[in-house]
């Protein structure tokens, strides 16, 4: 009889790499629209429709940048963590925290100028959720805590509090839970096209700093080597303890940066809903982007189109934007079990009669 | 029903012209193995003879490359570890492969054949603690196993192997990690099971323990049988010259200079193993410049632990190190490598690469914040790379593509990758932990023929290796580690192959009054 098999192989090759990853958003596509057609919408055309209303216009466009900025700081804060095998399941509590800190600034000091605003904002924010990220770093260097665990209870901690705030002290003058609106000059500048808002120039810089921080620096080679053997990292002369708490810093406190340029930029106050999920949907954007930070850029506007065209057709096919959810779950679920091909290889070989095996 | 007449039908384990090869070394060479029905049959052979890897193919863990099994005289295949539990082979691992959280009596039941869909606790519970008296020792079946004493979690392993119904036992070292009156229970608990007509795989390397224990000996070297012994016909003597063999040397010539300055100073160095047992008692050592200094052992004496003690990855609890001169016993790893030591680390695809990476990204380990590679906090890949370059043609290591992990490269090539990494800095001491272990014969010359360039240039080599030829061949002195304490350097002329045989199994001068105080 013929039976398959795995055999351990020894390097991926990168047209392996791209058929896998192609191959995990092919079946995420396939369960996505099984899960369509049962809602009773014919899947290829809510695909086109998805594609048309995240791509197909002038209004699409802009809105799916505006939803990649989020996504962006939040995928560079997984993709960092990544870089040294720690995971931040933590992006969306970090990026709570910076919209809360970068709030307080906006409300809590009036009559700046537009500069002040941006940089006290700005600092306010990394600084929050590099807390956030610091946290769980210090448990992990010192207790060998899961990050895991932590970053992920971390990020109620944070809802809570802003959900305390918006109720509570910062409550609006109309009495809606949610703040009242920044002095203008907090608030970050329109770019004319949508709602998209200077702090696209912001995600960019982040793409660069970190790609520079990870491939050009000795602290980028020194998070590598700890990821890949910290017994190695230690051998040679490397600190992994407070490396590990940079690192979830750094990673905390671009999520702060997401959550400065959502409130800043976007709402120009700070809603009760605040958290959209971003945090969670970034862990995807950093996996498929391999951790790499223009990687990171492209999926992320690529999801900034799935979730605009998601609303699409929720609007104009009923068509729940929880079948949406669904399909980028899944596709994290299917590229995680496709890894598994690109460390085995499926053989198909001849099973062994057993012999003298009987008397156990 | 003991069985001591061998005749052909007697035999429990037949092996014949089993051979298994590792990239680049020959594991077993054509080894033939027979074990009697009732008898305790000890495997004798330094690190490295080939003594586990026979073990695990009989165990099921590894498959021969070529060669025949038989149980019970009838021809088998051993494809797994469950395989070889349904043949009623049963192998206690050197170490614990309970599972930590579960009860002695959950950890037995994982290997039970006859387990009803409901787990019954109380039943299991009760068969363990039956077994376990009907042979003589306690176990508490309601105990989590990571509460258990070493030698606890042993009789837990042993008497989940009975209710299994193993009838060919396989001790890996079982007595490594015991004390002695534990040791005596052990025996105890083998010769009832022998008695029982069950066939017992002993193996250690201590010699005392082999003369008690055995009614037969294997005696291994180098992938292949050399001795097969009845215990009564031999002696400790007899059998440490088997196992280290006498091969001729051809001794390096001697340093050009001896006496040098002290490089390397241990005084009454003490340290705790991962375990939290002492792991080195009172070590003394003095490495000098222009030397070449063997320390001969078998591994698991200490020798990671002072490998670790010496780059700072474990603290001393006692005693000093001075390295050129100056306190070193409480620096970090950095602090020591900037005072120029350099280290080939005993593990080298776990400590001594990092074995994801490639080729350019080990090489500039610890050249990542000088110059040329390192700026500032700036790291320059074009340095980095031809950093690299240099050193892979210096050394002719061959690299396919240098973004390969260096992990698919072969053990000689990943540890030239370290040899290169660590004489680039022109090191004042260097440290080469099993330099050679695993390499072949080709790859093991360049790195020796590198250590003695070394010591020829002024520096101070501290080899330490399980190969004894290696350590006559190399060493301007020798001396010898066994349980956490290192004896007196002899000169190289002095050491003879005997006299380190014995010091390495406890048995020579001096080695009585170690055991007093251990």
């Amino acid at each position: 009889m013929i039976v398959p098999a795995l055999e351990k192989r020894l390097q991926a090759t990168r047209p392996l790499r791209a058929a896998v990853t192609l191959g995990s958003l092919a079946l995420a596509l396939l369960l996505g629209g099984a899960v369509i057609a049962a809602v009773g919408v014919n899947p290829l055309d809510a695909y086109a429709a998805l594609c048309r209303g995240a791509f197909g216009t002038r209004y699409g466009l802009a809105e799916t940048t505006v939803k990649a900025i989020p996504l962006l700081f939040c995928g560079l804060s997984v993709s960092l963590a990544l870089r040294m095998r720690l995971w931040n399941i933590g992006a969306e509590g970090q990026y709570v925290a910076g919209a809360l800190a970068a709030s307080l600034v906006a409300l809590g000091i009036p009559g700046f100028g537009r500069p002040a605003y941006f940089v006290l904002m700005l600092l306010a924010s990394f600084a929050a959720g590099a807390l956030w990220g610091a946290v769980p770093g210090l448990l992990r260097a010192r207790l060998n805590v899961s990050e895991i665990i932590t970053t992920l209870l971390l990020n109620w901690v944070a809802i809570y509090l802003v959900q305390f705030f918006v109720y509570g002290p910062l409550r609006g003058a109309d009495g809606f839970p949610f703040t009242s609106p920044f002095p203008p000059a907090a608030c970050l500048a329109q770019l004319g096209w949508g709602r998209v808002h200077a702090g696209i120039f912001l995600a960019a810089a982040a793409v660069l700093a970190l790609r520079f921080a990870l491939e050009r620096t000795v602290w980028g080679y020194e998070v590598r080597v700890i990821g890949d053997s910290p017994e190695c990292a230690r051998y040679a002369g490397m600190a992994i303890g407070r490396n590990i708490v940079a690192v979830m810093a750094a990673a905390g406190g671009l999520a702060g940066l997401a959550g400065f340029c959502q409130v800043a930029g976007v709402e120009c106050r700070i809603p009760r809903e605040i958290f959209a999920q971003y945090g969670y949907t970034a862990i995807i954007v950093a996996w498929l982007a391999r951790a790499r930070p223009l990687g990171v850029a492209l999926v992320a506007f690529l999801f900034g189109g799935l979730l605009t065209g998601g609303e699409m057709i929720q609007i104009d096919l009923g068509v729940p934007i929880s079948a949406i959810n669904i399909l980028t779950g899944s596709i994290l679920f299917f590229l995680l079990a496709g890894d598994l091909f690109l460390d085995y290889r499926v053989v198909m070989r001849r099973a062994v009669s057993s012999r003298g095996g009987a008397d156990g | 029903m003991r069985n001591g007449d061998g005749s052909i039908d007697a035999l429990a384990v037949r092996m014949r012209g089993i051979r298994k090869r590792f990239p680049g070394v020959a594991a077993a060479d054509g080894v033939d193995f027979d074990l009697r029905r009732g008898e305790i049959h000890t495997l004798l052979g330094e690190n490295g003879a080939g003594k586990s890897t026979l073990m695990q193919i009989l165990s099921g863990l590894y498959r021969p490359d070529a060669g025949e099994i038989e149980i019970d005289g009838r021809p088998v295949a051993i494809r797994s570890p469950r395989n070889a539990l349904a043949l009623g082979i049963g192998m206690l691992h050197q170490h614990s492969m309970l599972i930590p959280r579960h009860t002695v009596a959950e950890n037995a039941a994982l290997l039970m054949p006859d387990l009803s869909f409901l787990y019954r606790a109380r039943e299991i519970e009760r068969r363990v603690a039956e077994t376990a008296q009907r042979y003589g020792f306690a176990v508490d079946p309601g105990a989590p196993a990571w509460q258990l004493s070493v030698g606890e979690q042993q009789r837990a392993e042993i008497v989940a192997l009975l209710l299994r119904r193993a009838r060919i036992l396989i001790l890996d070292e079982p007595t490594a990690v015991l004390a002695p009156a534990e040791i005596r229970s052990l025996f105890a608990v083998m010769r009832g099971l022998a008695a029982e007509g069950r066939s017992i795989v002993f193996i250690s390397h201590k010699l005392d323990e082999v003369m008690e224990i055995s009614d037969r000996i294997t005696v291994l070297r180098k992938g292949r049988r050399v001795a097969v012994l009845d215990r009564a016909a031999t002696s400790e003597r007899a059998l440490a010259r088997l196992m280290v063999g006498r091969g001729c040397d051809a001794p390096a010539p001697a340093a050009a200079r001896t006496g040098g300055l002290p490089v390397v100073e241990l005084r009454g160095i003490e340290a705790f193993g991962d375990r939290g047992a002492p792991a080195l008692r009172g070590v003394d050592l003095d490495l000098r410049c222009g030397e070449i200094l063997g320390i001969a052992g078998v591994s698991g004496n200490g020798q990671r632990e002072l490998e670790q003690v010496l780059t700072g990855l474990r603290k001393p609890s006692a005693g000093r190190y001075r390295l050129l001169g100056r306190e070193m016993s409480a620096a970090s790893p950095a602090a020591i490598i900037a005072r120029g030591l350099a280290c080939i680390p005993g593990d080298r695809s776990r400590v001594g690469t990092a074995a994801g990476l490639g080729a350019v990204e080990n090489l500039i380990l610890k050249r990542r914040r000088l110059p040329p590679v390192g700026a500032g906090i700036l790291l320059r890949a074009g340095e980095a790379e031809e950093w690299a370059r240099e050193l892979i043609e210096r050394y002719s290591i061959s690299v396919p593509d240098l973004r390969l992990p260096v992990r698919l490269l072969s053990g000689g090539n990943l540890q030239k990758i370290v040899l290169a990494r660590e004489l680039a800095s022109g090191p004042r001491a260097l440290l080469a932990v099993h330099p050679t272990r695993g390499l072949d014969i080709g790859a093991a010359g360049e790195v020796r023929a590198a250590l003695l360039t070394m010591r020829d240039c002024g520096a101070a080599v501290l080899l330490i290796s399980e190969d004894l030829d290696e350590i006559l061949a190399l060493g301007d002195r020798v001396a010898v580690m066994h349980r956490g304490r290192l004896s007196g350097a002899m000169r190289r002329g002095e050491a003879h192959r005997e006299t380190i045989g014995l010091l390495m199994t406890g048995q020579g001068p001096g080695a009585e009054r170690v055991e007093a105080e251990g």
